[in-house]
């Protein structure tokens, strides 16, 4: 379904340049839901805006979306990918909404602009796209503001915009960073539903693992541009297999765990812009690092599912609680 | 309106109110859209909040947004009027002081607020935001004595002496973030009230931060008010918690009582909400029936104001409930209907 082959972003700037994603490849059978997971500077944003044309470096690589080379495409063929085939969800709702158009307008377009659809059906197709995404007054909603909507239905509002067209693959980048915890249950239960019932593929971007735990099916962690681990869900949480996803998992406050619990972070920061390509860029913050992750790039290793960018992977099984 | 009291709550005497904070009956009312012609209508961010930090403690408040836990925590150090109530701080009464008294009392009581960059002034290098609070408050000392105050407390919080002469946009999250608590500690306050402090922290530093915390109340013997909506971080640094729904808090106790065993519906709903990387899988299905807004604060519902998204409420829920006594006598919880513990198993 997607198939993302040796894709790199690279931003240049006056003095240096900055490699954002760096050499990733992964494939996504189709209805499956992929997390991605990183903290702050890891690219797993960039990834994705890059697939759709929606990044400002520049991208090498390729990315197929049923076997059509998306990196290839002109911005006016993306523009339309974009709206049909691949939705769109952020984290502030209001980066996809206009603040001046009634929320029917704005939905409309989409179905009116990449199905062809009459005004008449897009307006049909808007409201019950509206009671899917369980808003309890469409007829109300469509004839709104997005400012007069809370927080949470805007972002329902933009996942229903997202859904217009039918797309294949529905990308959600922090969808409910900025949601209370009560709402944010509501929208991954909304979106895991969308996906059993319309099959439609999903990327779920977080910085929070419990998020991505909850919903996904397979899990991407990423570090730095690249990725350290690639794996099933169930896998990950059970034997992480890059150290990294170990002292992630192990940082995570957990209201279940008792409260004796020490959770001990990972000392240390991203490694500077300026350092070396050839070594793993986790080493520096890693407990085990040898001389060989400061010299080489650590390899792809499977162990079982799991696909691990690691020297020495952790080979025993962990139990979390 | 229901009288929100919480455990080891000092009935109006001032004998014992020597130890830590302790809050009574507190309100904080904002007025908004004040103009020329109106005089704006109240928003009534905290409502008859009472509780007790005891010294060395830490209580955790949690609520979502606009159910005023920042509005209390500024209105603890000052920064937003008490309208009612009293507040006091080792026997003192402390609430609605003049400027000038306060900022006597800034010294004991310190914030760390969320955004570890905007509460740093982008001008001043790292020793100059050190140094303010002891030029404030301790205007007495020498410099070569400042100079060793400001090197002890980066070794304190965990950062190299080199780090003294950059500008707060050349650091890192995590090392903003243990600038601004330095600053808060660095006149040995009593108690320190942290807004949110890691919330915008990734989880490897985030942990490291909390750590420290834990460390310095340890070692400077501190009693902390953290506010988070994150219930892992609360579980991991507080004693105590109280839970904060819409300027009311509905339920307090031991926090691995409280969320243990949550008495109060909307504690759990929190729980339930929570979600953790060992935690169950989100299903495909919708339990929550209708999605409903969070209640106005302008005009809160008569009675409690969770009835609305209450899945236990009844009849008598029109009426506002009490905080009571529930599995505990440390644990409270304003329901007319709790959870019993049996029922959570």
């Amino acid at each position: 379904m997607l198939d993302i082959r040796n894709m790199s972003v690279f931003f240049s700037s006056k003095n240096h340049g900055v490699i954002a994603v760096d050499d990733v490849s992964l494939s996504l059978g189709a209805g499956r839901i992929l997390g991605v997971v990183g903290e702050s500077g890891s690219g797993k944003s960039q990834l994705f805006k890059a697939i759709g044309g929606l990044s400002h470096g520049e991208v090498s690589g390729s990315a197929c979306l049923e076997e059509r080379e998306l990196l290839e495409l002109t911005p006016r063929q993306l523009g339309r990918v974009r709206g049909k085939d691949i939705g769109y969800v952020f984290q502030d709702p209001m980066t996809s909404l206009n603040p001046f158009l009634r929320i029917c307008t704005q939905l409309t377009e989409v179905a009116i602009r990449h199905l062809g659809l009459s005004h008449k059906a897009a307006l049909d197709r808007a409201h019950g796209l509206l009671q899917q995404v369980l808003i309890p007054d469409p007829d109300r909603t469509l004839r709104s503001y997005p400012h007069e909507l809370s927080g949470g239905m805007r972002q329902r509002v933009v996942i229903a915009m997202a859904l217009m067209a039918e797309p294949k693959l529905l990308i959600a980048d922090e969808p409910t960073t900025a949601l209370d915890s009560t709402v944010q249950l509501q929208i991954l239960q909304l979106l895991k539903t969308l996906n059993k019932n319309t099959g439609v593929t999903m990327v779920l971007i977080s910085h929070d693992i419990g998020v991505v735990s909850s919903v996904c099916d397979e899990v991407l962690v990423m570090y730095a541009g690249r990725i350290s681990e690639l794996a099933d869900v169930a896998d990950l949480i059970a034997a992480p297999r890059h150290p990294y996803t170990g002292k992630l998992i192990a940082s995570t406050p957990d209201v279940e765990l008792p409260k004796t619990t020490i959770l001990h972070g990972i000392p240390g920061g991203l490694p500077a812009h300026n350092t070396p390509r050839e070594r793993c860029l986790f080493a520096d913050r890693c407990i085990q690092s040898a001389a060989v992750c400061f010299d080489e790039r650590p390899p792809a290793q499977l162990i079982g599912n799991t696909q691990a960018m690691c020297h020495f992977p952790l080979q025993e099984e962990i139990s979390l609680v | 309106m229901s009288e929100n009291t919480l455990p080891n709550e000092p009935k109006n005497t001032t004998s014992d109110l020597k130890e830590g904070l302790s809050v009574e009956n507190v309100s904080v009312t904002y007025m908004t859209g004040r103009s020329l012609l109106s005089s704006g209508s109240p928003v009534r961010a905290v409502r008859n909040a009472s509780f007790t930090v005891p010294e060395g403690h830490t209580l955790g408040i949690v609520g979502e947004s606009g159910c005023g836990k920042s509005a209390l925590a500024r209105a603890l150090v000052g920064l937003a009027p008490v309208s009612a109530g009293r507040v006091f701080w080792r026997g003192q009464q402390i609430s609605n002081l003049a400027e000038k008294e306060f900022r006597e009392l800034r010294k004991n009581i310190q914030m760390v607020f969320q955004d570890p960059y905007s509460s740093l002034n982008p001008k001043l290098k790292v020793f100059d935001v050190l140094a303010e609070p002891l030029r404030t408050h301790m205007p007495d000392l020498s410099k070569a004595e400042m100079a060793v105050l400001i090197s002890d407390i980066l070794e304190t919080v965990g950062l190299q002496a080199d780090i003294m002469d950059r500008f707060s946009h050349e650091l890192s999250g995590g090392q903003a973030q243990r600038i601004g608590i330095g600053r808060s500690v660095i006149t040995q306050p009593g108690l320190l009230i942290c807004d949110e402090s890691v919330s915008a922290l990734d989880v490897s530093v985030q942990a490291t931060i909390l750590n420290l915390l834990k460390s310095l109340q340890a070692d400077l013997d501190l009693s902390m008010i953290f506010i988070s909506h994150d219930l892992g971080v609360i579980k991991y640094i507080a004693d105590t918690v109280a839970v904060l729904y819409l300027g009311q808090i509905v339920e307090s106790g031991p926090v691995e009582d409280v969320l243990g065993n949550p008495s109060h519906p909307y504690t759990q709903l929190l729980l339930r909400s929570s979600l953790s990387p060992g935690g169950e899988p989100i299903t495909a299905t919708i339990d929550d029936a209708a999605p409903v807004d969070l209640p106005s604060n302008t005009a809160p519902p008569e009675g409690c104001a969770f009835r609305a998204r209450c899945t236990r409420a009844k009849e008598d829920c029109i009426s506002s409930p009490e905080l009571r006594p529930t599995s505990s006598q440390m644990h409270h919880a304003a329901c007319h209907f709790p959870i019993l513990s049996e029922e959570t198993n």
